[in-house]
């Protein structure tokens, strides 16, 4: 059912444009990587507050809380220039064992979000208010950043598994990438 | 046994755990600088001083910068030839050149000064890494010119 799900994405005239233009895919794979440097910048501050690493003369409700807004708008860039690519290769993805194991990581982020919202996040205020932050926002600050660089690491090694060609159907056009990668081995 | 282990660390490993750390560190630089940039343009954060938050970043913008330079040095220096060839790379170093320029000069003053005046520095230096970063995605693409 996914299968066919993704034969069927990857096979619709906007994906197939998008996979058969040298450049569009590669813009596409920039902006990812320029939204990652920004939202991941925005994450890391977050948690390094939270650890009592960085701007610790502010308070921790004053960054965590002018940091979201920004920091939903570049998860979004990030996530509409990762579901772009994923369209485009979307039969491949399917077989990926790194983009099992990032989308995995996602889940437990959103699994992170429920469990720390509200015992961490929503409480930023309460920490100020008693001078210190209790081990459970550093807990959850560290699980954070080990999470994304975890889907920074499974996000990179979804480029270097080869597609098994006996299973892949979709006609696949051979690209530029594939050039690159045989050029660099 | 170990032979094989040493070969696969050395040939396949490498320059993927490169790569991450690459990432992770341009992350880190690119994005608490991006961070003092908005400020500038009043657009987050607006309760602290431009300088203030300068100040507090500065030094996972160094460290930032410092990881991606290393892993970026190994990564060229898995094939240099390829990389000195690729107009991706050429324009990546010169965009870089220019942006660590402003970075220490025209920004480091402006970010120091009264509110507002910086903001067409804060654009340029938006441009400039984000510039950076798409230099570094098109090396793979572009092929070499050899």
């Amino acid at each position: 059912m996914i299968l066919s799900l993704a034969q069927w994405a990857q096979a619709t005239p906007f994906f197939t444009a998008l996979r058969e233009s040298w450049y569009v895919y590669p813009i596409i794979l920039s902006l990812h990587l320029i939204a990652i440097a920004l939202f991941g910048g925005l994450i890391l501050t977050t948690d390094l507050r939270l650890l009592g690493l960085v701007m610790k003369k502010r308070p921790v409700a004053d960054v965590v809380g002018q940091l979201r807004g920004l920091k939903h708008a570049g998860f979004m860039l990030v996530a509409i220039c990762g579901i772009l690519m994923l369209g485009t290769k979307a039969e491949e993805y399917y077989y990926n064992a790194f983009f099992h194991a990032k989308l995995a990581l996602f889940a437990l982020v959103a699994i992170h979000a429920l469990v720390f919202r509200g015992s961490v996040y929503s409480r930023a205020a309460e920490f100020d208010a008693a001078g210190r932050i209790p081990g459970i926002a550093k807990l959850a600050a560290a699980l954070s950043l080990l999470l994304w660089i975890g889907i920074v690491i499974a996000g990179r090694g979804i480029g270097y598994i080869e597609p098994p060609l006996d299973k892949i159907h979709a006609l696949r056009a051979p690209q530029t990438s594939d050039i690159a990668v045989v050029v660099r081995r | 046994m170990f032979l094989q282990l040493e070969s696969i660390m050395t040939s396949e490993l490498t320059f993927p755990v490169l790569e991450c750390f690459h990432i992770i560190g341009f992350a880190m630089a690119a994005g608490t600088i991006a961070l003092v940039d908005f400020r500038m343009l009043n657009l987050g954060m607006t309760r602290q001083k431009a300088a203030d938050l300068a100040d507090d970043l500065a030094p996972w913008t160094m460290l930032g910068l410092g990881l991606a330079f290393l892993a970026g040095g190994g990564l060229f220096m898995s094939d240099p030839d390829l990389y000195y060839l690729n107009h991706a790379f050429q324009i990546k170093m010169v965009l870089l050149l220019l942006a660590l320029i402003l970075h220490y000069t025209v920004r480091s003053k402006a970010v120091a000064g009264p509110e507002g005046s910086g903001k067409w520095v804060a654009i340029i230096s938006l441009l400039l890494w984000a510039g950076i970063v798409g230099g570094g995605i098109f090396i793979g693409f572009a092929g070499d010119a050899a």
